[in-house]
C-alpha cells in the first residue's frame, strides 16, 4: 500500500460560515459521475429503459395535446395554424420543466439514507433530477418530426438553434430547482401545491396561443414577457417553424431566437446563482430535518 | 505545522424539536400567522473541544443518546457546527451505517463504483482498486448478484472494504468492526494496522469496551452531549464502568495498540 501523504488539505468548518464556493464546486466536480449514476439509476428503475416505459412518459404530453386540440380547435375555434404541432412543441419542454421541479422537491427526502450517512455536495442531487427529465425530453422530441410530416413542415436551419435553447432551459430548470429542493425538505406537501400552480403557469405562457396574434395590449404583452417560459416557448416554436404571422393564417419559417430567449437564459442564470447559493447555505441542515 | 488530524473547538450541535414528523405548507402558514414561539431547542453536543493526533486511534464511548453518533456525523461533515468549529486535515472516509450508499437493485460490483463515487473516488481510481476491494470483502462470485440478496454481514463487509480502500487520511467508523465473521475481523484488523502504519487517523464509536482497550490510543467519554472524561482508554473505560455500577476491566491479552505502538508514539506522549 502506498504511504498516505499527509496532505495540507485542511477543511475548516465554522458555525455560521458557508463553505467557499470554489471549494464546494471542486468537491462537486470530483464526484461529477454521481449525476450520471443517479440519473441512470432512476431511469432504469422507473421505466426499465424500454418502449413501454417511454410510451408511458409520452402519455401525458400526448393526451394533453389531444385535450387542447379538442378545446381550442373545435370548441373555441381559436387555434394557431398547425395547432397540434404548435402545442406539442411547447408541452414537451414544459413536461421537462415540471418533472424536474417536482423531482427536485422530493429528491432530498427520497435520498434520506445517503444524506444521513455520507458526505457529498448535495447540490448534485437536483442536477441529477434535471438530467433525468432531460433524457426523457430528448427521447420525446423524436415524436415531433412525425407531427411535422403531417403538416408538411420541413426542417429549417433554425433547428440548429435547438442545443442553445435546450442549454438555456437546462439553466432555467436547475435555477428554479434549487430553492424548491430546499422548501421541499421543509414542507412535505409542497409538490401538491406547486403542481396546481404549474397549470396556471402553462396557461399564462404562449403554449396554447401565440403572443403576437392573441395579445394586442402592449402592457399585457410586457407582463407576459416577464415570464421566462415565454421566450423559451417562442424559441422552440421558431426552431420548429410554427410561429404564426399576425393577421394571416400562415406561419413564419424564420423563427430565430432573439432577446426573449436571452432573457429566459439570463433569468435562469440569476436564479441559478441565487438558488444555488441558498441551497448550499441550507444543505448542512438537511441531516437534521429528515 | 501541528500534528493533529482533527481539532474540535467549542463544538455545539443544536436540534429543533418538532412535534410533527415533517411540517406541511399549511402548518407552516399557521405557525407564521400565530407568530408561535420558536420550536424547542435541544443541544445534542455543546462545548465539546478535543484534538486527535494524526495516526491515532480515537475511541468514543458513552450511553445511548450521549451524542456519540452526532459527533461522528460532524466529523464526517454530514452535520455542520451550530457553534464552534471543526478542523480536519486530509480526506475523510466514513462508515456510519451498514449499507450506507448502496443501491439494493445493483450488483455488488456496480455498488463498488456507486459507493466509491459517493466517497469521492474517480472512476479510474475505483477501477484500480476494484480487485483489491473484491478480494478484501471475500464475497467471491456473489459480487455479481444484487446487493438486496446479501446478508447483513455481507453488506457490512462490502461497505467496509470500499471505505478502507479509499485510503483515507481520516477514517470515521461506527461500530462496524463488530460484524462479520472471525476471518473478516482478522482481515479488518490487518487492514487497520496497514492504515495506521501509513499514518491514518481513526475515530470510532464503540459499545464494546474491550475493543476500545485493544485498539484505541485515546478514549473520549461523552455524557449528555458534553465531555465527561478524555484520556487513556483504561482509565476512561473504568471510570465509565464505575459510573454504571459495573466492575472495572483489566488490559486485554491481545493488545493491538502494542502492535501499533511499534510505529507510533504511545498514549500520553506529545510529539
Amino acid at each position: 500500500m502506498k504511504p498516505i501523504t499527509r496532505s495540507d488539505d485542511v477543511t475548516r468548518i465554522s458555525a455560521g460560515q458557508m463553505a467557499s464556493p470554489a471549494r464546494y464546486i471542486k468537491e462537486a466536480w470530483q464526484r461529477k459521475s454521481l449525476v450520471s449514476v443517479l440519473a441512470s439509476r432512476e431511469l432504469k428503475s422507473t421505466y426499465e429503459m424500454n418502449l413501454v416505459g417511454f410510451a408511458w412518459w409520452m402519455l401525458e404530453p400526448l393526451t394533453l395535446t389531444l385535450v387542447y386540440v379538442v378545446l381550442v380547435s373545435f370548441i373555441l375555434k381559436a387555434a394557431e395554424p398547425a395547432f397540434p404541432l404548435y402545442v406539442v412543441t411547447a408541452l414537451l419542454p414544459f413536461k421537462w420543466m415540471t418533472s424536474s421541479l417536482t423531482g427536485a422537491m422530493t429528491v432530498v427526502r427520497s435520498n434520506t439514507n445517503l444524506i444521513q450517512d455520507l458526505y457529498f455536495p448535495r447540490a448534485l442531487l437536483p442536477i441529477a433530477e434535471v438530467v433525468t427529465s432531460m433524457a426523457h425530453f430528448a427521447v420525446g422530441l423524436l415524436i415531433v418530426p412525425a407531427f411535422m410530416a403531417v403538416y408538411g413542415i420541413g426542417p429549417s436551419w433554425n433547428v440548429l438553434w435547438l442545443p442553445v435553447i435546450v442549454a438555456a432551459q437546462f439553466i432555467l430548470c436547475l435555477g428554479l430547482c434549487y430553492p424548491l429542493a430546499v422548501w421541499g425538505v421543509n414542507y412535505r406537501n409542497l409538490p401538491g401545491l406547486i403542481g396546481n400552480l404549474f397549470r396556471l403557469w402553462l396557461y399564462l405562457s404562449p403554449a396554447l396561443w401565440a403572443l403576437e396574434t392573441r395579445v394586442s395590449d402592449p402592457m399585457h404583452r410586457n407582463l407576459i414577457r416577464l415570464n421566462p417560459l415565454t421566450g423559451l416557448f417562442e424559441a422552440y416554436h421558431g426552431a420548429i417553424g410554427v410561429l404564426p404571422v399576425p393577421g394571416s393564417d400562415t406561419m413564419t419559417k424564420s423563427g430565430r431566437p432573439g432577446w426573449a430567449l436571452a432573457y429566459a437564459a439570463g433569468f435562469g442564470i440569476v436564479a441559478l446563482l441565487l438558488g444555488g447559493w441558498y441551497f448550499i447555505r441550507r444543505e448542512t441542515q438537511f441531516g437534521k430535518m429528515l | 505545522m501541528s500534528d493533529h488530524a482533527i481539532r474540535v473547538k467549542d463544538l455545539g450541535i443544536r436540534f429543533l424539536i418538532r412535534h410533527q414528523r415533517a411540517p406541511t405548507v399549511h402548518s407552516g402558514l399557521v405557525r407564521f400567522l400565530k407568530r408561535g414561539g420558536r420550536p424547542e431547542e435541544f443541544w445534542a453536543l455543546r462545548n465539546v473541544s478535543f484534538e486527535v493526533g494524526s495516526g491515532r486511534v480515537f475511541g468514543i464511548i458513552g450511553p445511548n443518546g450521549s451524542g456519540k453518533s452526532t459527533m461522528l456525523r460532524v466529523l464526517s461533515r454530514i452535520l455542520a457546527p451550530d457553534e464552534g468549529e471543526v478542523e480536519l486535515r486530509g480526506q475523510v472516509s466514513s462508515l456510519l451505517s451498514l449499507g450506507a450508499g448502496f443501491h439494493a437493485e445493483l450488483t455488488g460490483l456496480e455498488n463498488i463504483t456507486y459507493n466509491g463515487i459517493l466517497l469521492g473516488l474517480s472512476r479510474q481510481e475505483i477501477e484500480r482498486r476494484k480487485d483489491k476491494i473484491i478480494e478484501f470483502s471475500g464475497l467471491g462470485a456473489r459480487i455479481d448478484t444484487p446487493v438486496r440478496t446479501y446478508s447483513t454481514g455481507m453488506r457490512a463487509r462490502l461497505g467496509f472494504s470500499v471505505a478502507v480502500h479509499v485510503d483515507p487520511e481520516i477514517l470515521v467508523v461506527d461500530e462496524v468492526l463488530v460484524v462479520g465473521d472471525a476471518r473478516f475481523r482478522e482481515r479488518c484488523a490487518n487492514k487497520m494496522r496497514e492504515l495506521f502504519s501509513a499514518g491514518a487517523t481513526v475515530v470510532m464509536v464503540q459499545h464494546n469496551l474491550e475493543a476500545v482497550l485493544q485498539m484505541c490510543h485515546e478514549c473520549l467519554w461523552l455524557q449528555d452531549g458534553s465531555i465527561r472524561q478524555l484520556g487513556r482508554p483504561l482509565e476512561v473505560v473504568n471510570a465509565y464502568l464505575a459510573s454504571q455500577d459495573l466492575p472495572p476491566m483489566g488490559m486485554p491479552e491481545n493488545d493491538m495498540t502494542g502492535i501499533i505502538s511499534e510505529t507510533m508514539p504511545t498514549v500520553g506522549e506529545k510529539a
